[in-house]
């Protein structure tokens, strides 16, 4: 017997047979489809109330391609304008993730995307008329795609596996995207989008039996992700996970040495005019919290304090922080923004947040059901 | 191919004439104990390994009319289970960024950790190279056939599974 196959049976054998019924099955089975049908009808009504608007309201409509009323929309009937192979007969082929939507922090009007892009971390383009996101191809595999905001013009970047979140580049004409589920680990490259080109700008290693309960380190994903574009494009500020450590660090967009900003903290951004840096988790030091520092890393001061306070945006305009905090659990994530001069705090909305789309509009993932 | 064939995975005893009901419980009940244990040893997470297993049997449930009809439904109900399983690894790094814990921790597992040294030498693999080794050495399929599960080249599974080889090798060895 193969040697490796008796440790994996020895292994097995630690773990008692499954308690599971067919009836609990069957009984979960109905469950999903109740639940389609609810799905299906509140649907439904929402169609009728948006066209009982729409007619009574025509005169000052001016938004037409996207629903404005927000819900479970994913259930609804194929997109007209569902234009890649993604498309099926019913509908896109991405049906379990909710499409993200717009608030406008002036008016708190909501603009549900379509669902031709579902999926999630979104990452506006500097003009705000393009969005990168992640969603699933055919077979189920996470893929990076671009599109237009109204959900046109839908183009899957890769075919062997992505992970958002991505960014572009001040200048629109690349993207920066973590990859590497091929190689177990992951790095970061840069997409150029007028050559269709791609660069590696990290070279992080597969981790080597450093992971697990006796040596007290979690077999998460490993890697460099989060990347963030400097201001004038030059350099990449993101994420590390090695072991159990995670930091902050800065690497040229061309790759070479990177250099490290704050350590333990979770997820960096550089001010628009390059002077401040913005870290979700306040480092080793200071712990917790949202900070923002010298450019370099230095002067690390806390902003806003909280336990679970992370990805922290600028706003186009440099004067305020969106970032999410999720005091509340999981599923009671929730986005607030931050007025850099005054330290006041403001609620947002429910959700996950993922971009600035303009100086007042925020891209937002709604919470998981 | 015989309908006898088709089923052989459930064993010989299948009564091929049964109700569609009757062969997919027949299948499950063959079935459901051997995913359970290989998606145990790949999570290291026994509610994930059973959310996992639901998750792979329901829809096959869902298409079983379909799915009885293929040469393969062992292999089908891998793929499956092995999609999934690739997918929530995947959600994985949103985890990390927002937090959010998608199945309850097994508490218990550093307990089996303790008392056994076969556990505790898959601990230290990342969880593609325990699918690896789950996939071609416990189970059995060829290395083209796992690779296709978890989305990755073969030769990108066979470094997988000697990396796992080596670590297990010098882990049992120390043990």
């Amino acid at each position: 017997m193969n040697e490796y196959r008796s440790v994996l049976e020895r292994a097995g054998s630690n773990f008692a047979p499954l308690d599971l019924e067919l009836e609990s099955l069957l009984r979960r089975r109905d469950r999903k489809r109740r639940n389609q049908r609810i799905a299906a009808g509140v649907v439904g009504i929402a169609v009728f109330v948006a066209a009982v608007w729409v007619v009574t309201s025509v005169g000052s409509l001016d938004r037409s391609e996207a629903p404005a009323v927000p819900g479970p929309a994913e259930t609804g009937p194929a997109e007209p304008n569902c234009v890649v192979t993604r498309c099926t007969e019913t509908g896109p082929a991405v049906t379990a993730t909710k499409p993200g939507y717009l608030i406008d922090l002036n008016t708190g009007e909501m603009t549900q995307l379509p669902k031709s892009i579902a999926g999630c971390c979104y990452a506006a383009s500097p003009d705000g008329t393009m969005v990168a996101y992640i969603s699933l191809d055919d077979a189920g595999m996470s893929q990076f795609f671009i599109a237009r905001v109204d959900g046109t013009d839908v183009q899957q970047v890769t075919q062997r596996g992505a992970w958002g979140p991505f960014d572009w580049s001040p200048d629109g004409a690349a993207i920066a995207y973590p990859s590497g589920w091929e190689e177990d680990v992951i790095n970061i490259f840069v997409l150029d989008l007028a050559t269709g080109e791609t660069s590696q700008v990290t070279h992080e290693k597969p981790p080597t039996g450093t992971c697990g309960p006796t040596v007290g380190v979690p077999c998460g994903p490993q890697g460099a992700v989060f990347p963030q574009f400097s201001p004038d494009g030059a350099s990449i500020v993101y994420t590390v996970y090695r072991g159990g450590d995670q930091d902050v660090r800065i690497v040229p967009v061309t790759g070479g040495k990177s250099v490290l900003l704050v350590d333990g903290a979770t997820v960096g951004t550089l001010s628009p005019d390059g002077s401040t840096l913005a870290v979700g988790g306040c480092g080793r030091r200071l712990g917790s919290g949202l900070c923002i520092a010298h450019a370099d890393g230095t002067n690390l001061r806390a902003l806003v304090s909280g336990p679970q306070l992370f990805g922290p945006k600028w706003s186009p305009d440099g004067t305020r922080i969106a970032y999410n905090d999720q005091a509340d659990g999981p599923t009671g994530n929730k986005v607030f923004v931050v007025d850099v001069a005054t330290g006041e705090t403001t609620f947002v909305a429910d959700g996950f947040l993922d971009d600035w789309l303009d100086d007042h509009t925020l891209l937002i993932e709604p919470v998981p059901e | 191919m015989s309908e006898i064939a088709r089923f052989s995975v459930v064993g010989p005893e299948t009564d091929v004439a049964a109700s569609p009901t009757d062969q997919f419980e027949a299948f499950f009940e063959a079935e459901k104990d051997q995913l359970y244990l290989a998606l145990c040893l790949v999570t290291r997470n026994r509610h994930e390994a059973e959310d996992l297993t639901q998750d792979a049997f329901l829809r096959l449930l869902e298409r079983w009319d379909r799915v009885a009809e293929m040469e393969d439904p062992h292999g089908y109900l891998y793929r499956t289970a092995m999609n999934s399983f690739r997918r929530r690894y995947g959600r994985a790094l949103r985890t990390a960024k927002r937090s959010i814990q998608l199945v309850p921790a097994d508490d218990e597992i550093a307990e089996i950790d303790e008392r056994d040294a076969a556990v505790r030498s898959l601990a230290g693999l990342s969880p593609r190279q325990r699918a690896a080794v789950v996939l071609v050495d416990l189970l059995g399929f060829r290395s083209e056939e796992a690779a296709r599960m978890l989305g990755i080249r073969a030769s990108t599974l066979r470094m997988h599974a000697s990396r796992a080889h080596a670590a297990l090798k010098e882990t049992m060895s120390r043990e």
